[in-house]
């Protein structure tokens, strides 16, 4: 995780890099640590290569997987169940999502899988579903077990990792597994990709760096 | 570095003069100077320049057509190629005040001379101008650089030492200076402070070189040669305690011979009788000038010998414009200009007095050269615009932005201002005079812009209670506040210098003369200038001379190089330099928004550091990193000057009438507007426009009315080019249709009672804790509230898309940061977010809001990115429905209906839609139909490629309310038949463009058969035309311009050049037509060919037009620009070929004539038929080869 910046450069990124833009939304009862989760992996080793933007709600973040470039624009919504009914605008045309719950808390979990249900029902029908039991570094305090959400996930065909925005364990493991599990066959076109780019994504040293923390 | 950058401008259009000097020159003066003092001009070539300037004939005379002619008579030479353009409409206002010859110059009275001549020739209107010109063709009149060259061996003798410096600078009066090298290389500047000072009498300041430019230390202006360092510090005292001058007998010296005889002195000049005659009689004029008269002396000049009579005349002229001078100055300057007029003037022509009233600010002459700030003095009254600044009491950008208001409105784009700049008696740079001081123009225009941008910004600001300072965001308004402080500060302090500029420039004027009135164009002329691009485009204000220098010098290295020609202009006058390129634009305001922002972004960073120097007390110091400061930021400022140009360059464009594009903007417009109230959901209504929008940008993209404005020199990646596009078409079209949008939103919403709905539930959400609305973190206070409000009105005030995105997010950033006073540090997601988002929104205006949001959604360039605009746009249309299906009775909300929810979605996809519908070229074309008659009651339909004749005629009953007439088409007059499934468009383009009206007539009515060819069909095409023209007015070779654009079209050789030099066919749709092809896209869109429809309605107003527009200036270029088209255009093909063989030329008829203007005109209004069959074999035959 540390190897930032060292060693990567082996990679020898190549120029044709395919830059993949990607809307993620992060769903999930209040207080469950959407925010903290992607901040820790936004202001992580990827600092970088974030974008500057006005407030949390919604971050940018780069990640070099291979030979493909993937940015995630991630879209926080609000867990209050007052403004459940806004949340199909986030989610609608998201080509991901993580679905957030605090394994210390029960009904966060439950409420996980309300979202699961919904986005399985109303997103787009190529959404990648990513379950998140957050909130790891408490395990002493754990009340939902992983294997219940282990198995829940693989019932429903989810990628699922518990995480600790905390102590950063498997939080950037879980967006690159995202991020390979995307279709990367809608890279954009040359003028169009440099449009939406907000890194400079043609910097080999970038690319080698984003590869090589990739934490994988 | 950035010293590096700055290069005056001025010094070098001067150069010509010294042109053989200069290149020696530059680094030892030394090499210069012997030479030169034998004969009075030493540059021989330089010579020549002088007198042309007077003569407009005499332009061709001088060795590099450009670069002397510039100077003194830069008017003149393009007048010739370009008579009606800049003289007639410049000319025609000023011809009164145009004659004054005066010069304030102290330096060079002999500008005047020229100006006073050119003035006249241009005008014609002037009574007495042609005895006038006479006199000052004479050689006898020098110019200030003239006399800076005729003396060198004066003011930098030979082998002088400091302590001789000194003991003879003592003896003589502030402003007085040598020139002495210690060393091989090591120049010094010694100059004589006025007494006052009580220190040191003389201030010594090394001439540093830094590369090959020469600077004082301890300024950022640099300076090809020592002469025009010198000429430029007569006119403007930089870091100077005072602007330098020369000994009264050299500045009065009316005969080379005279000045030989002082040459011949050397350094014993100082001490001769000679000096100290000289100064004896400035010191009576120096009592004199306590009145107002002190101003005179800029007069001085000159224009020719006979000024007796008239210096009376003059003097009260120049009372007027001196009051405002302060007195110690006056006293420097005017002493020798006073003796000038005197001497030189006693011959002066009665008119002369005219003359000087009007002294126009634009002089470019040596003055001009040397202060060029001066220059730009707004021409009609520089008096006025003294006052206006004291006035304002603003900053010294306000005041500049004043000037820079007055001189815009005459827009004196290429040819003109070269014309009055080229007047500037510095020798140096020649040839590329032209090119560079369009460049120079264009950017101190762009100077200029930024400036007023401040302002406006800063204002803005200050409702804001500075809370742009909070805002972290660059383009903060704290910055700008920061900036204006400083420009305020630099004001006071350079007040007086800047009064002194204003006086001198009005000395100056009579070179400048010419400028004013060549700005005055009309707007035919401006389509001209576009087209040249940056090169032609030479605002006249600009520096004139010194412009050149740089683009010649540097050529490509296009912003930093020019920019330190503003630069240099700044720093004097503050803003002097004020030629406003954009000053054509209606909407400076906008405009000066919009550069505002673009500053805000591009210069975060110096603005940052200027901060905290602002508040610092103003020592001598300050004021100077202020200066550099300013500089500095003049260059940032530089970098983005193209696109801001180009972007300005479109508009205009979509403003011209006579442009194919300016047509195309104008029928969608119209269109848009007449359809406005037929829609039934304000998506649908929005939706229209933005699809309009595309399509005119999808066409401009395409069209070689936007390649030939690109500045070859400088290379557009397409993305940049695509937004340039986008927020010039923001301006051209949604600026205007911004309030009918908001009437029809708000009718539309009235209706659906969502507004009423809004209403109802937003006091309920206000009613609500904060509690209630799951807020967590602090609220907005109060103070923080008022930001956000006056972003969200200002937001709702924008007309611009991506603008008001910006500043919702501005809003939002607001709410961010009022979130964090109670937990600092911390990072706040949407959880947080939303909350506090209802919260302020209940407390907003949510029936501009809701339209704002619309409004931003659907207008949008489609192709951007919008990241977290996207996100927060979502956040507020989503917080918005939620306040509107707020449930009262439940306290909670409702399940947002299915179309809500999809809401966003469906917006992506529309946008994206739409970005693919344009990149297929699928446009909408539009028809115009007249009812019951040909020509009659004229309407625009929008027609898509599918529509058959049968829904038009269904459209038609709806346009025209009438369901029981019927449409036909009469091709050549003769009625087409037609089936009902035929394709609307295939009819269109079966025929020749031109030949066909669509009437929608009474069934039993038979029409009377138009003449052949609709009149409504005016052809565009003369956008071509004009771009041909510019290219002559500018001395630079403009053809190249124009041509980079031919190659534009590939295939469609012929097409192409219809459009692009169609300036005078009558008929517009024919050149439409053809104008499609010659897009380069055109194989993979269709659309183009469609588009050419709407011309069918401005057409009339084009036919009248062309005859006189533009015809005259086009005339000269068409020949080049013809062949140029083909050629380039052919490249696929066969290249050399094709242009022989075809009959091409018919195709662009008005070109081909060399040149009659009448003769085009004829032809294009006559047929487009024939030129349009010609093109069509000349496609043919292309394609066979």
């Amino acid at each position: 995780m540390s190897s930032r910046g060292s060693g990567g450069r082996t990679n020898g990124t190549l120029p044709q890099t395919k830059i993949c833009q990607f809307k993620l939304v992060l769903l999930g009862d209040m207080a469950v640590g959407k925010s903290s989760l992607v901040l820790r992996f936004v202001k992580g080793q990827f600092d970088e290569f974030q974008e500057t933007t006005i407030g949390a709600a919604f971050l940018a973040q780069s990640v070099c997987l291979d030979d493909t470039t993937v940015k995630f624009e991630i879209w926080d919504t609000a867990g209050q169940e007052r403004y459940h009914s806004l949340a199909p605008m986030y989610y609608r045309g998201a080509q991901a999502a993580i679905v957030v719950f605090d394994i210390t808390k029960p009904d966060t979990f439950e409420r996980a899988k309300a979202w699961v249900k919904e986005l399985q029902r109303q997103a787009s029908p190529n959404i990648v579903i990513a379950l998140a039991g957050n909130k790891a570094d408490l395990a002493e305090r754990r009340l939902v077990e992983y294997e219940e959400a282990q198995t829940y996930a693989e019932d429903t065909g989810l990628l699922f990792m518990e995480t600790s925005a905390k102590t950063a364990m498997n939080v950037n493991e879980l967006f690159l597994a995202i991020a390979k599990k995307m279709p990367k066959t809608d890279t954009q076109n040359p003028t169009h990709a440099a449009r939406h780019r907000g890194v400079n994504l043609q910097d080999p040293d970038a690319h080698s760096t984003r590869a090589c923390c990739g934490g994988n | 570095m950035m010293e590096a950058s700055f290069v005056c401008t001025d010094t070098g259009h001067t150069s010509p003069l010294t042109g053989p000097l200069d290149s020696p020159s530059t680094p030892s003066p030394a090499s210069i100077p012997p030479s030169s003092l034998p004969s009075n001009h030493p540059p021989r070539p330089c010579r020549p320049k002088p007198p042309p300037p007077l003569k407009s004939s005499k332009h061709p005379a001088p060795l590099h057509p450009s670069s002397k002619p510039p100077p003194t008579l830069s008017s003149n030479p393009p007048p010739s190629s370009l008579p009606p353009p800049l003289s007639p409409t410049p000319v025609s206002p000023p011809p009164l005040l145009s004659p004054q010859p005066s010069d304030p110059t102290p330096c060079p009275p002999r500008l005047l001379q020229p100006l006073s001549p050119t003035i006249q020739c241009s005008s014609s209107t002037p009574p007495s101008p042609p005895v006038v010109p006479p006199s000052s063709l004479t050689p006898p009149l020098m110019s200030p650089i003239d006399r800076l060259l005729g003396s060198v061996s004066v003011w930098q003798p030979k082998g002088l030492s400091q302590d001789r410096t000194n003991s003879i600078l003592e003896k003589e009066t502030a402003g007085a200076f040598l020139v002495h090298s210690t060393e091989d290389k090591a120049m010094t500047l010694s100059v004589r402070l006025p007494d006052e000072h009580g220190g040191p009498l003389v201030e010594n300041l090394e001439v540093k070189q830094h590369k090959t430019f020469l600077h004082l230390d301890g300024s950022s202006l640099v300076f090809d040669d020592i002469f025009k360092l010198i000429s430029f510090h007569c006119a403007s005292r930089d870091i100077l305690a005072v602007p330098l001058r020369l000994p009264w007998a050299i500045t009065t010296a009316t005969k080379r011979k005279e000045l030989e005889v002082i040459s011949a002195m050397g350094a014993d000049f100082w001490t001769s009788d000679l000096n100290h005659q000289a100064e004896n009689q400035e010191q009576v004029l120096d009592q004199s000038q306590s009145t107002p008269f002190m101003y005179v002396n800029p007069v001085h000049v000159e224009d020719s010998p006979s000024k007796d009579a008239n210096t009376s005349s003059i003097s009260k002229l120049d009372i007027i414009t001196n009051q405002n001078p302060p007195p110690s100055l006056q006293n420097g300057e005017a002493p020798q200009n006073m003796s000038a007029n005197v001497k030189g003037r006693a011959k002066t022509v009665p008119n002369s007095d005219i003359k000087y009233k009007r002294p126009p600010p634009r002089p470019p002459s040596l003055g001009s050269g040397s202060g060029m700030g001066l220059l730009f003095s707004p021409p009609p009254s520089p008096h006025t615009s003294v006052t206006d600044r004291k006035e304002e009491g603003k900053g010294g950008g306000e005041r500049e932005e004043r000037k820079s208001v007055s001189t815009s409105l005459t827009p004196s784009r290429p040819p003109v201002p070269l014309q009055s700049r080229g007047a500037p008696p510095l020798p140096p740079a020649p040839l590329r005079r032209t090119s560079s001081r369009k460049s120079t123009d264009r950017e101190v225009g762009e100077g200029t812009d930024r400036e007023k941008g401040q302002n406006p910004a800063k204002i803005t600001e200050r409702e804001g209670g500075g809370e742009g300072s909070k805002l972290g965001q660059p383009g903060g308004g704290g910055e700008q506040e920061s900036m204006h402080q400083e420009d305020e500060g630099e004001a006071d302090n350079e007040k007086k210098e800047e009064e002194e500029v204003n006086m001198e420039d009005d000395k100056q004027k009579s070179s400048p003369h010419c400028a004013p009135s060549t700005k005055k164009p009309s707007r035919p002329v401006p389509p001209p200038r576009r087209k040249p691009g940056s090169k032609d485009t030479p605002v006249c204000p600009a520096a004139g001379g010194s412009a050149n220098q740089t683009a010649g010098m540097r050529g490509p290295p296009p912003s930093p190089a020019r920019r330190p020609d503003v630069s240099l202009y700044s720093p004097q006058g503050g803003a002097v330099l004020v030629t406003d390129p954009d000053s054509r634009s209606t909407s400076s305001t906008e405009e000066e928004a919009e550069l505002s922002q673009e500053q805000d972004q591009n210069q975060n960073r110096p603005a940052e550091s200027r901060s905290p120097k602002a508040a610092v007390k103003r020592t001598p110091t300050t004021v100077m990193l202020d200066r550099a400061r300013h500089r500095l930021s003049t260059v940032l400022t530089g970098l983005i000057s193209h696109d801001r140009r180009l972007t300005q360059r479109i508009v205009e464009l979509a403003r011209d009438p006579l442009s194919y594009f300016g047509n195309l903007v104008k029928e969608h417009r119209s269109f848009t507007l007449e359809t406005m109230s037929n829609h039934s959901t304000s998506t649908e209504l929005l939706q229209e426009i933005r699809q309009m929008m595309t399509q005119l940008k999808s066409y401009l993209l395409q069209s070689t009315e936007l390649q030939a404005m690109l500045d070859p020199q400088h290379q557009y990646s397409e993305d940049k080019l695509e937004s340039i596009a986008e927020a010039a078409l923001c301006k051209s079209v949604l600026k205007p249709l911004r309030g009918p949008i908001y009437q029809s939103l708000e009718k539309l919403h009235t209706n659906d009672s969502s507004l009423k709905q809004l209403a109802k539930n937003q006091s309920v959400i206000l009613g609500s804790t904060t509690t209630a609305l799951g807020v967590t973190t602090a609220v907005p206070e109060a103070s923080a509230m008022e930001k956000i409000s006056i972003k969200l009105s200002n937001m709702h005030l924008e007309y611009s898309p991506q603008k008001k995105i910006e500043l919702m997010l501005k809003a939002c950033k607001i709410i961010y940061d009022s979130m964090s006073v109670s937990t600092p540090g911390r990072a706040h997601g949407a959880d947080d977010f939303l909350p506090v988002m209802m919260y302020v929104l209940a407390r907003s205006n949510l029936s501009n809001l809701q339209m704002d949001v619309e409004y931003m959604m659907e207008l949008m360039d489609p192709s951007l990115a919008l990241g977290e605009g996207s996100y927060y746009l979502t956040t507020t249309y989503g917080a918005l429905e939620h306040i509107k299906s707020f449930d009262q009775q439940r306290t909670a909300t409702r399940q947002l209906s299915r179309e809500v929810q999809d809401s966003i979605h469906r917006w992506e996809r529309r946008r994206t839609l739409n970005q693919e519908r344009m990149a297929q070229g699928s446009v909408r074309d539009f028809l115009t139909v007249s009812c019951p008659e040909f020509g009659t009651n004229l309407k625009t339909l929008g027609v898509l490629p599918t529509t058959t004749m049968q829904q038009l005629t269904e459209q038609c009953a709806a346009r025209f309310e009438q369901d029981s007439y019927m449409l036909s088409v009469y091709v050549d007059g003769v009625p087409r038949p037609l089936a009902p499934t035929e394709l609307a468009l295939s009819v269109k383009s079966s025929s020749t463009p031109g030949a066909y009206c669509f009437v929608y007539h009474p069934a039993d009515q038979p029409i009377r058969p138009p003449p052949r060819s609709c009149p409504a069909d005016a052809p565009p095409a003369p956008p071509a035309v004009p771009a041909p023209t510019a290219p002559p007015a500018v001395p630079a070779p403009r053809a190249p311009p124009t041509l980079p654009a031919p190659p534009v079209l590939p295939s469609p050789p012929v097409l192409p050049a219809p459009p692009t030099l169609p300036a005078p066919t009558t008929l517009p749709a024919p050149p439409i037509l053809p104008a499609p092809p010659t897009l380069p896209a055109p194989t993979t869109l269709p659309a183009p060919p469609t588009l050419p429809a709407p011309p069918v309605l401005p057409a009339p107003p084009t036919l009248p037009a062309p005859p006189t527009l533009p015809a005259p200036p086009v005339l000269p270029p068409p020949p080049a620009l013809q062949a140029p088209p083909v050629l380039p255009a052919t490249p696929i093909p066969s290249a050399p070929s094709a242009p022989p063989s075809l009959p091409a030329p018919p195709a662009l008829p008005a070109p081909p004539v060399p040149s009659t203007p009448p003769a085009a005109p004829a032809e294009s209004s006559s047929p487009d038929d024939s030129a349009e069959v010609d093109l069509v074999e000349l496609e043919e035959s292309l394609i066979s080869l």
